[in-house]
């Protein structure tokens, strides 16, 4: 994974800031790490910086709030197919929690960017490397006003809502 | 009818442009066929028994007649000259060729319609009664709230890769014609005790493998909270609907396991939290959708009738039949609502062809302010039609072969498209259709039946609705023959139920003569000929039919 391509929501390479950790791994003070829900606990005590890895699984009620140390949440698109995690960045938005959403996993590829980066998704870990041109471009484009309210700040043209 | 601005068109044109980037990348080897496949069908496009299906988007059935031209001209381009309606309001393409898709879709987007998510795990078209706007029953026009929930659910960035598809139906009359009661989320429009507008939300209702009837997850919904409520159940479906068995991913078995009570809490507690958030519907909202609705420019009843259909009736019997099966009544007098039967003999239910659809087309421009209605019992609605015109227009229908008087009747059967088009079926769905039509074929003969619903499947997913017929047909492969199963007193109305097996499976060659064994027994068994079929049946039970059925059992 760290060899992974990223791109942020505009569109540009970013640089992987939270090397995983195994679960046998010292946490250390003043680090920044990637860490599992096991982990959560035991590295903010440490003093670490971190990014939370979470299944598609988890619920995301029961994390709230979110430590301050957790400045990046990673979540999971395991299949094409498997959504949960668009709930989860929905939720984790909702909260009002600021800092990045990466999405990681099969499904991360240029045609779901865009639906992700509407769930509140700040960063992405390219699924397949040979997309990093394409998903550049359309990251980069200027986008379409949606019918329905999401997670960014983009006008939404819902019926009446389209008039200012 | 509703129109597009700018902003609804923007979103159609960038999707065709996003479609054919993905079929181009698909073509030149860019995009695997599986990831391809889940985009396509998110465009409405099946890889099917013999060819591409295409799946186009009706909302809640209405058409213009400019847009019904359309759909003639790409059955006549891209397809070998006719269409399909569907069970959910939609039109179906069998043969359009992948790398034609795109401009299928372009030449949709000018008339301002699609084909976005008509398959896929995705919200599917809003489906709701054909009279709307016209029932007498009805408190208000469902429309409105179906464009409204269209918008929310289009391109929705949340709910596109669902544990499986996802179903709404909409119904604002005491007779539900929309079928509700087998929907994901059926929506009835009510008022409150207090005369407040609002809904009764039904979830979990289904059919396919496991048929359900769907439950009551909320008695009454205040009127402003329809897209938030609907968002609540969506999300507590995608995060907790399970993933691991495609057989059990329907948010009806989600329903099933979790119990009612612990689903309905979670979407509460959930909708509690976003209920007065950006999807509160707003009265400047919902003014805005039904300005879109608004009542055509009626005559007067003077105007719109002259009373000579009754005297035409007298004159030519086949007039009368006509007038007596295929025109209903109107809310406003002097007007009629006209179905347009597509069960015609020799012809496949549901099928239209392009010339068909044009004449269809040049009659709601001449008579039915240009709009035409798809029926989820797959035939169309001419629905406001002046009763001075009816002679007219039954003359121009009959000319096309699209004035069969049989709505309602044996021969108007849901009808899945079957072992001719699709790789799922076990059952030559159209070959028994057309032999009950030949079986059944007076006329005289099925007005003494009378009224009853006829819906037959190839396969358990039930996509003719046969768990809800009267009389059920499912078409079941037994050591790779083709079997068929039979059912009685399934209703898609207002006290919905699903039907019970009569027994064993019949044969192929025995499959109609049973049919007509279940009909001659409820001729022999009814009260007179005004307790129809699902009456009768509901009053006897079973016991008749097992005998008339199955004879040797007795000894």
């Amino acid at each position: 994974m760290s060899t992974a391509i990223l791109l942020n929501a505009e569109g540009r390479r970013i640089e992987n800031r939270y090397p995983a950790v195994d679960s046998e791994t010292p946490i250390l003070h003043g680090s920044c790490v990637q860490v599992p829900l096991e982990r959560l606990q035991e590295s903010v005590g440490a003093g670490a910086e971190l990014a939370l890895l979470l299944p598609n699984t988890a619920a995301i009620a029961a994390l709230l709030p979110l430590p301050a140390a957790v400045t990046s949440v990673h979540l999971q698109f395991p299949g094409f197919a498997d959504g949960r995690a668009y709930s989860q960045a929905t939720l984790l938005r909702r909260s009002g929690f600021a800092g990045q959403i990466r999405a990681m996993g099969a499904a991360v590829v240029v045609d779901q960017l865009r639906m992700m980066r509407r769930c509140g998704i700040t960063e992405f870990a390219l699924h397949h490397p040979e997309e990093l041109t394409a998903a550049e471009t359309l990251l980069q484009q200027a986008e379409v006003q949606f019918y329905q309210p999401d997670s960014t700040s983009l006008g939404f043209v819902l019926g009446s809502s389209r008039n200012p | 009818m509703y129109r597009y601005d700018s902003y609804d068109q923007a979103l159609v044109d960038a999707r065709v442009a996003e479609f054919r980037d993905q079929t181009q990348r698909h073509l030149a080897g860019e995009l695997s066929a599986d990831e391809f496949r889940h985009l396509r069908l998110r465009n409405g496009l099946y890889i099917q028994r013999f060819a591409p299906m295409l799946r186009v988007a009706i909302p809640y059935g209405l058409l213009s007649s400019q847009q019904l031209r359309m759909l003639a001209q790409i059955a006549e381009r891209y397809d070998k000259g006719y269409g399909h309606f569907t069970t959910r309001q939609n039109i179906q393409y069998n043969w359009p060729q992948l790398k034609d898709v795109p401009d299928i879709l372009a030449d949709l987007a000018t008339v301002q319609m699609h084909a976005i998510q008509t398959s896929g795990n995705c919200i599917r078209n809003i489906t709701t009664d054909h009279l709307a706007g016209v029932a007498a029953d009805e408190l208000c026009d469902p429309r409105p709230y179906c464009e409204l929930t269209r918008q929310w659910a289009t391109f929705h960035p949340e709910f596109n890769w669902l544990p499986r598809k996802f179903k709404l139906a909409f119904s604002s009359s005491k007779s539900d014609r929309a079928a509700t009661a087998v929907h994901d989320i059926g929506i009835h429009i009510i008022d409150s005790a207090t005369g407040e507008r609002g809904y009764r939300v039904f979830v979990g209702g289904g059919l396919g493998r496991t048929p359900i009837i769907g439950q009551v997850i909320r008695d009454f919904l205040p009127e402003a909270d329809l897209l938030s409520y609907c968002e609540a159940i969506l999300r507590v479906y995608n995060l907790h609907g399970r993933r691991d068995n495609l057989y059990k991913a329907r948010i009806k078995i989600t329903v099933k396991e979790m119990g009612l009570a612990a689903f309905k809490a979670k979407v509460e507690a959930e909708w509690d939290i976003i209920k007065d958030g950006p999807l509160k519907v707003s009265a400047e909202q919902l003014g805005y959708f039904k300005g879109h609705f608004a009542a055509p420019d009626y005559l007067s009843a003077e105007q719109a009738d002259d009373g000579q259909s009754t005297v035409q009736a007298l004159a030519q019997p086949a007039f009368a039949a006509w007038l007596k099966r295929n025109v209903q009544a109107h809310a406003r007098p002097g007007y009629a609502v006209v179905f347009v039967s597509l069960k015609a003999r020799g012809v496949a239910p549901g099928d239209i062809t392009a010339e068909q659809m044009r004449a269809v087309a040049s009659l709601a421009d001449t008579h039915s302010f240009g709009q035409i209605r798809a029926t989820h019992n797959q035939n169309l609605v001419l629905a406001d039609v002046c009763r001075k015109d009816l002679y007219n227009v039954w003359q121009a229908l009959s000319a096309q072969g699209l004035a069969t008087p049989n709505i309602g009747l044996l021969t108007d059967v849901i009808c899945c498209p079957g072992l001719d088009f699709c790789s799922l079926s076990n059952a030559s769905s159209i070959a028994v259709a057309e032999e009950i039509f030949d079986r059944f074929e007076s006329l005289d003969y099925q007005y003494d039946i009378g009224d009853i619903k006829l819906n037959m499947s190839g396969c358990m997913n039930g996509c003719g609705h046969h768990t809800v017929g009267h009389i059920g047909i499912l078409g079941v492969d037994k050591k790779g023959e083709e079997w068929y199963q039979l059912t009685l007193g399934g209703s898609s109305g207002s006290s919905a139920s699903l039907g019970d097996r009569t027994g064993p499976s019949f044969e192929r060659s025995e499959v109609v003569g049973a049919i007509e064994t279940i009909i001659q027994t409820y001729l022999d068994q009814r009260q007179g000929p005004d307790e129809d079929f699902l009456a009768c049946y509901q009053r006897i039970g079973m016991p008749a039919f097992k005998a008339a059925l199955y004879p040797e059992a007795r000894a």
